[in-house]
């Protein structure tokens, strides 16, 4: 197979917690290994805490690795040491935050982070035609008139506005990769399918890649090719969305799809109200992480860490008691 | 400050550091800055006239501290010559005031988002409408919500937040008010819990709200206290902002029973273990502040509260909205058990029409400050009468079944300060007609249920005239 887009290899990151000088660590995330190959949407699936965010931050390069590596288009990322390489990742990988009403500077009109993405990643675009380009922009996400809205400060517009503004300013500097890390969670529903549905329009039209970040399963599979399921720092799932979510392997999967509201399922209250929560794993010892939450779990669980292994085409599951599909 | 997104945001862009600091944290800082540095001159002219005052500066200068040095020195206050004192205290003071106003000015000129608010309150009508006809109240209903109107007032005159709603809740019953953000449904219920206090701004210009066949509308303050917390509590959107975080959860509860009861001590801390248990949080966690507990835990830490008394009614706004899928089911699971055991009615609050779907009663759709749609739950998913019910349910993926193209609802709700001419939704609506603009339509009953929409008000006659045309 072809070198893809961007791949991770054993990529952790610790957090030292409590007090000062204290040892503890925090696995957020812990030797996850993922490929996003070129025009791919990868949906990366998970419960708060679960280590999601920190991989976004780790590929976004706002955190470094504790351990394990990117490769961006076969290049390591952590060997990037000039300014120019440093800046040549940041135009091609870009991030879209889950919060819309902060992570936009409210000093600012709303073009200011598009206009510094071209600045600072097309230097072929003159200043004079920098207007022009911001308005296109703003166009290719759906803020028309690009003209009105462009003079507008953050506080004027609504959230989904906002987020599309988020994603325009990911766009400015053309990149090959949006991370996005829960980009609808914070929006109202009627607004949520026209982002899911700006994010396929940009791999169809741009050819560019997504690592979408979500805990809506529903939404991952609505736009995704491949699903990855993150539980406590470790992926323990991984496959071709329509497969994973529609015979999952994984206890955890199984838990995360069972939770899923359907608005168009038979009515009833399901039986399985679970009150567990992602573990913090501080100082982990070895076996599987979801055996306490784990119907099926088995002496094995206790003392041996799971590892992912391949259960069918493209089809890699982290789990003892799992069994391919006959 | 360093976890501000849109600095993460800068970072991920490639900017310089000096960049970040300079264009990106010092705009927001501005106002911070210039506070500090009015607060510090206050303090050096306050400092400065403390010292002469007492006889520390230079005797021969002349300022308003060493006036006010010679004043007390030659003994003015018993001469008589009072002023000889007060004209530099009131100096002093004015300069205060001066420094503060600034300090207000700079933070409205820094801030965009404080630039544009200047309200004016002109135009919200004080005069309550008599019009709302005095049926008295059925025993069966906990609340009735009749012809009630929130305005807010903004710099363009007042904004209708909740216009003409009106809703019946039975004792016990679980209501879910559904719609997107800004449509009027966490209005509706502040006003209904009367919380609409000063920072928001809100008045309710028509309309009554019977609790137990009391108005709410028309209950003074000290009234109010009485029955609110022990009749009915609120359950707010973020537990995370409605928790004190320096107070443990004990500390809290005793507050809540403090102000409502003549609770001892003893009762106050037996009552609140056995409500925390009640949601299922190990009473260990009584005396831990709220950032020691996690987001679920926050959000039952909440719920425990407003169970404090086992009201009749408890309104809940997005009290699930700050959770994952995991975490919201089984919180609605628990409140659903909760009302089977303790049977007080619930009003849900929500813009995820999925989530209330196997446990509210009954629904109330709103569509820019109306009421679009209440009826069944049940009958409401399985037909729904709106268009915007009918667009909100298909703005769901669903898990099963054939993956298809969904289109959510296209385009933004409409603004409040002008709203369309005719049905709010037309703008919006698929199945938009010629009457749909021109028109307001009424709220109308169709099996049962209540709909705001002209598809359903087939006038009966014409088509009758139509078919003897042809004929």
């Amino acid at each position: 197979m072809s070198e893809p887009l961007l791949r991770t290899e054993g990529l952790t990151r610790h957090f030292r917690v409590g007090k000062l000088f204290s040892r503890q660590r925090l696995h957020a995330v812990d030797d996850v290994s993922f490929e996003i190959g070129r025009g791919e949407i990868v949906a990366l699936v998970g419960e708060s805490g679960s280590g999601k965010s920190t991989i976004a931050r780790l590929l976004a390069r706002v955190y470094k690795a504790t351990a394990g590596d990117i490769y961006f288009e076969g290049k390591r990322v952590s060997t990037l040491r000039t300014r120019r390489q440093r800046l040549g990742y940041a135009g091609d990988v870009a991030m879209v935050f889950q919060d819309p009403y902060s992570s936009i500077n409210p000093a600012y009109r709303i073009t200011h982070p598009i206009e510094r993405g071209i600045v600072l990643h097309r230097r072929d675009v003159a200043r004079r035609r920098r207007e022009n380009e911001v308005e296109k922009t703003l166009g290719t996400v759906g803020l028309v008139p690009a003209g009105r809205v462009a003079g507008k400060f953050p506080h004027e517009l609504s959230g989904g506005q906002r987020q599309r503004v988020g994603f325009a300013a990911a766009l400015a500097g053309k990149p090959k990769l949006i991370v996005a890390d829960e980009p609808v969670s914070m929006l109202d529903v009627s607004i949520r399918i026209g982002v899911l549905n700006l994010m396929s329009e940009l791999r169809e039209r741009e050819g560019l890649s997504f690592l979408y970040i979500t805990h809506d399963v529903a939404s991952a599979r609505y736009v995704a090719d491949r699903v990855l399921v993150l539980y406590a720092g470790h992926l323990v799932e991984e496959g071709p969305a329509e497969d994973v979510l529609q015979r999952p392997k994984h206890p955890y999967t199984q838990l995360l799809l069972s939770a899923v509201p359907d608005p168009r399922a038979a009515l009833g209250i399901s039986d399985a109200a679970d009150v567990g929560e992602p573990p913090k794993v501080i100082d982990p010892k070895e076996g599987c992480r979801f055996r306490d939450r784990c119907p099926f779990a088995i002496a094995e669980c206790e003392t041996v860490t799971p590892q992912l292994r391949e259960i069918g085409p493209r089809r890699r599951v982290a789990c003892h008691v799992a069994e391919p599909d006959v | 400050m360093r976890r501000r997104d849109f600095l993460e945001a800068a970072v991920v862009r490639g900017e310089r550091k000096r960049y970040v600091i300079v264009h990106e944290i010092l705009p927001t800082m501005t106002s911070l800055i210039l506070a500090s540095f009015l607060g510090a001159a206050l303090y050096a002219v306050l400092f400065a006239a403390g010292l002469q005052f007492i006889g520390l500066g230079d005797p021969n200068s002349q300022s308003w501290g060493t006036m006010l040095y010679w004043a007390e020195n030659n003994e003015a206050l018993g001469a008589g010559m009072a002023y000889w004192a007060i004209m530099p205290g009131v100096c002093v003071a004015l300069l205060g005031a001066a420094f503060a106003l600034l300090n207000y000015a700079f933070d409205e000129i820094s801030s965009p988002a404080l630039r544009l608010r200047k309200l004016e309150r002109a135009g919200v009508d004080a005069e309550r409408a008599t019009a709302v006809p005095a049926v008295s109240p059925d025993p069966k209903n906990i609340l009735e919500v009749r012809g009630l109107s929130v305005a807010y007032a903004s710099e363009h005159g007042p904004v209708v937040a909740v216009d003409d709603v009106s809703f019946d809740l039975r004792r016990g019953e679980f209501l879910g008010i559904v719609g997107e953000s800004a449509c009027g449904k966490s209005t509706l219920v502040y006003a209904i819990a009367r919380l609409l206090g000063a920072p928001l701004a809100g008045e309710i210009t028509d309309g009554q709200v019977l609790f137990k066949g009391r108005d709410m509308v028309t209950l003074s303050d000290r009234q109010l206290r009485h029955i609110r917390w022990r009749d009915y509590s609120v359950v707010m959107q973020s537990a995370m902002n409605a928790l004190n975080p320096v107070l443990t959860v004990a500390a809290q509860m005793r507050d809540a029973c403090e102000a409502h009861s003549t609770m001892n001590k003893r009762q106050i801390e037996e009552r609140s273990r056995e409500v925390l248990r009640l949601v299922s949080i190990d009473p260990v966690h009584l005396h831990s502040y709220p950032h020691q507990l996690s987001g679920g835990m926050r959000q039952r830490a909440m719920i425990a509260m407003a169970l404090l008394f086992t009201p009749e009614l408890i309104i809940m706004d997005e009290p699930t909205s700050a959770l994952d899928v995991v975490g919201q089911r089984s919180l609605m699971v628990q409140i659903k058990e909760l009302q089977e055991q303790l049977g007080f009615a619930v009003v849900f609050v929500t813009h995820d029409m999925s989530l209330v779907r196997h446990f509210s009663d009954r629904l109330l759709v709103m569509y820019a400050a109306q009421v679009a749609e209440l009826g069944r739950t049940a009958q409401l998913f399985r037909k729904p009468l709106h268009p915007y019910t009918d667009g909100l349910l298909e703005a769901f993926p669903s898990i099963h079944g054939p993956k298809e193209h969904l289109l959510g609802i296209p385009g933004s709700p409409p603004d409040l300060l002008r709203p369309p001419a005719g049905c709010r939704f037309a703008p919006r609506c698929p199945h938009v007609f010629a009457r749909c603009t021109a028109e307001r339509p009424r709220l109308l009953e169709v099996d049962g249920e209540l709909v705001r929409c002209f598809l359903h008000d087939q006038p009966v006659v014409p088509v009758v005239e139509a078919k003897e045309g042809v004929a």
